[in-house]
């Protein structure tokens, strides 16, 4: 429903126009806004006009209003006067209402067809006879972007992403659990995902300095087509996964530049176990201590370069390569060697996914 | 906030990536420093992690005197902008400004005289009633400093925010936050990659790459007494060149020696390089050129020539030879 302090705004801002009094009840004859005191002496007259047949009357000095909604009352409006202009504006506010009530349920429906939408809870039929009711275009380019918070139903980082959005009325924001905000932006003609990626740059900057809020997001691929708008969340669900299993550095991932992650995180566990198995005989590399770690994942990150890789460590060349040839030994590859090297990260990135798999389980 | 106190801090992320080690730094209360460095060179994660939105992984961080505990998230009462801020599109400056206020049902009493105080500040309190679309992109600078410093923060940290704008506007919006740093004297810590932006803003530069400090000092010394290579070339940016030379005794002055070319070195720097037993060694001879690079071709092409400055780092470890 439209809340009290909507009403309110609406009556005062009527009021301050037409200079009359304004009053809203609802049909139990509780005062919901006012703009004068003492309204609620006329519960008794509101409960006899809800009972009455008329759909206005002079009563006590105040022109009494029935506000509908789609045939069903919903409001009584009072409005001080009892003469020609008191019914005019009275007749004013009255359509003001019954306006705000079809755009609140337009965009209550539209909320609730994307929420379904996202989740796959359309068949076709409906999604497209859905979309036309609500004057949502079909053919469209659209993109979803899921924003991850930290902590759940993070209200400021969702009136924030709302104020950023909110005002092109072609973008939809809403969430389908506690800690996503989800929003299906439509692109403008020769957008592309150049452009996506400094949107999330924009969303992930004012949560960040705005609402203080870490948050993490991701997109999916542009859609063309109402219908599709599903796939694109999913997409953009899967990125934050695999972004927070192998990018964690990374605070916006994209679904077209997963690299070797999608790959990964598509991959049957038995096959990721067999792998591990091959790779490391039954160990794992969990098992290895934390300098060989970091040792290792210092060199990739120097590009297998053995005097970058020591420099960095703050330790001599040849105790590097004395760390990299025990590991040759406990499991027979030679990072020095790049298809070695390369057998190596993808074990690790192996291990990585088996592990968020096994958190899901527990 | 009072002071900031970086020791040994390190940032590790959970796939193993280091964005900051062993970063040590002290930031005064009211100071104003500048963090420069290429991209990701982690002063986006400092940043964060003076804001209490990153937990740090190691080390020791003090904020205020109090010591930060490793791996916990505290909001901070800092303001920040970011290099992609943007205006909320729907409302005008006042409800840009007003706007977290409002969501934490602040009285209207309340809110406006501090959005107007902070309006006057900016200079754009003729620009309340405006939307977004109707500004310039200064002005809307000017509404997003605004409204980053509405809430009263302790502590300013800015990335990269004048990043966008074109010279002319880059140029005003510097000295208005220079003037604006003078009028409230509260922390500021501004990172850029930008070097020229950084030496521009005249206060106590911090040269990082990789998670690291390089080199801590104001732009002139920065340039002109670089401790290594990088910061050198950085610092000095497309005015820099660089090349391998043999450092040899002639009969009447000490010469560096490269492909083609040869030069005296600096009185200043021979008593160095003897004291270094660089004498008929080869090491690497930075220099300014006088001339852009792209003027002269490609730095690496360019030759050091009379009215260089020269600087001599050692060719294996690239530091400086002090």
């Amino acid at each position: 429903m439209i809340s009290n302090q909507i009403l309110q705004n609406t009556i005062e801002g009527l009021k301050g126009i037409m200079r009359i009094e304004l009053c809203i009840c609802d049909t139990e004859g509780k005062v919901l806004a006012t703009t004068f005191p003492d309204a609620e002496e006329y519960e008794f007259s509101v409960l006899a006009f809800v009972e009455s047949p008329a759909d206005s009357q002079v009563i006590q000095g105040y022109q009494f209003f029935k506000v509908f909604d789609e045939h069903q009352l919903e409001y009584v409006l009072l409005a001080r006067g009892a003469g020609d202009d008191a019914y005019m504006a009275g007749k004013v506010v009255v359509f003001q209402i019954q306006n705000l009530l079809v755009a609140y349920k337009e965009r209550f429906d539209k909320d609730n067809f994307i929420k379904n939408l996202l989740l796959d809870n359309l068949l076709l039929v409906d999604i497209y006879n859905r979309a036309k009711k609500l004057h949502i275009d079909i053919n469209v380019r659209r993109v979803v972007f899921v924003v991850e918070t930290q902590t759940e139903n993070d209200t400021v980082a969702l009136e924030t992403v709302k104020g950023m959005f909110s005002a092109k009325s072609k973008d939809f924001i809403t969430a389908v659990d506690e800690k996503n905000i989800i929003l299906v932006k439509e692109l403008k003609p020769g957008e592309s995902y150049e452009d996506m990626d400094k949107v999330a740059k924009m969303i992930l900057d004012m949560l960040n300095t705005e609402a203080m809020a870490t948050v993490h997001v991701a997109y999916g691929t542009i859609v063309n087509e109402v219908k599709e708008v599903s796939r694109s969340y999913k997409e953009a669900k899967m990125a934050l996964d695999v972004g927070k299993i192998f990018y964690s550095d990374k605070n916006i991932v994209a679904y077209n530049n997963l690299g070797i992650g999608r790959l990964i995180y598509q991959l049957p566990v038995s096959l990721c176990r067999m792998f591990i198995k091959e790779i490391f005989d039954g160990k794992s590399p969990d098992d290895l201590d934390d300098e060989t770690l970091v040792t290792i994942n210092k060199f990739f990150e120097n590009n297998l370069n053995v005097s970058e890789t020591s420099r960095q460590l703050y330790i001599h060349r040849n105790t590097l390569v004395y760390r990299l040839d025990k590991l040759q030994k406990s499991t027979g590859l030679d990072l020095r060697v790049f298809e070695d090297a390369i057998t190596f990260k993808i074990a690790l990135m192996v291990v990585k996914y088996m592990n968020y798999i096994e958190t899901l389980d527990n | 906030m009072a002071g900031i106190s970086f020791r040994d801090v390190t940032k590790t992320f959970p796939n193993g990536k280091a964005a900051v080690r062993d970063f040590s730094l002290e930031i005064g209360d009211g100071e104003f420093v500048v963090l420069t460095g290429p991209k990701g060179s982690g002063k986006a994660t400092v940043l964060r992690m003076i804001a209490g939105m990153e937990p740090i992984s190691g080390g020791e961080l003090k904020i205020g005197g109090e010591t930060v505990k490793n791996g916990s998230l505290e909001k901070r009462n800092v303001g920040m902008i970011f290099q992609h801020f943007t205006l909320y599109p729907g409302m005008t400056v006042y409800d840009n400004i007003a706007f977290l206020m409002k969501l934490k049902g602040e009285p209207e009493e309340k809110i406006r005289p501090l959005v107007e105080q902070n309006a006057r500040l900016f200079r754009i309190e003729n620009l309340l009633s405006c939307y977004p679309r109707e500004l310039n992109d200064l002005q809307k600078q000017y509404v997003a400093m605004a409204r980053a410093n509405v809430h009263g923060p302790e502590a300013f940290l800015m990335l990269d925010l004048l990043g966008s704008l074109d010279a002319s506007a880059r140029k005003r919006a510097r000295e208005r936050l220079k003037e604006l740093y003078d009028q409230i004297r509260t922390t500021l810590v501004y990172a850029t990659d930008d070097a020229e932006e950084a030496a521009l803003m005249g206060a106590r530069t911090v040269v990082m790459r990789r998670g690291t400090v390089e080199q801590v000092g104001v732009p002139s010394e920065l340039k002109k007494n670089p401790c290594n290579f990088f910061v050198a070339q950085f610092m000095n940016g497309s005015a820099f060149g660089s090349s391998e030379v043999e450092i040899v005794k002639g009969k009447t002055a000490v010469e560096a020696m490269g492909k083609g070319f040869s030069v005296d070195v600096p009185a200043e720097w021979v008593s160095r390089l003897e004291r270094g037993g660089y004498l008929g060694k080869k090491v690497l001879l930075g220099y300014t050129t006088c001339r852009p690079a792209d003027e002269g071709g490609e730095s690496e092409e360019t030759k050091p020539e009379a009215g260089c400055e020269f600087f001599f780092f050692d060719r294996e470890t690239g530091k400086a030879v002090l």
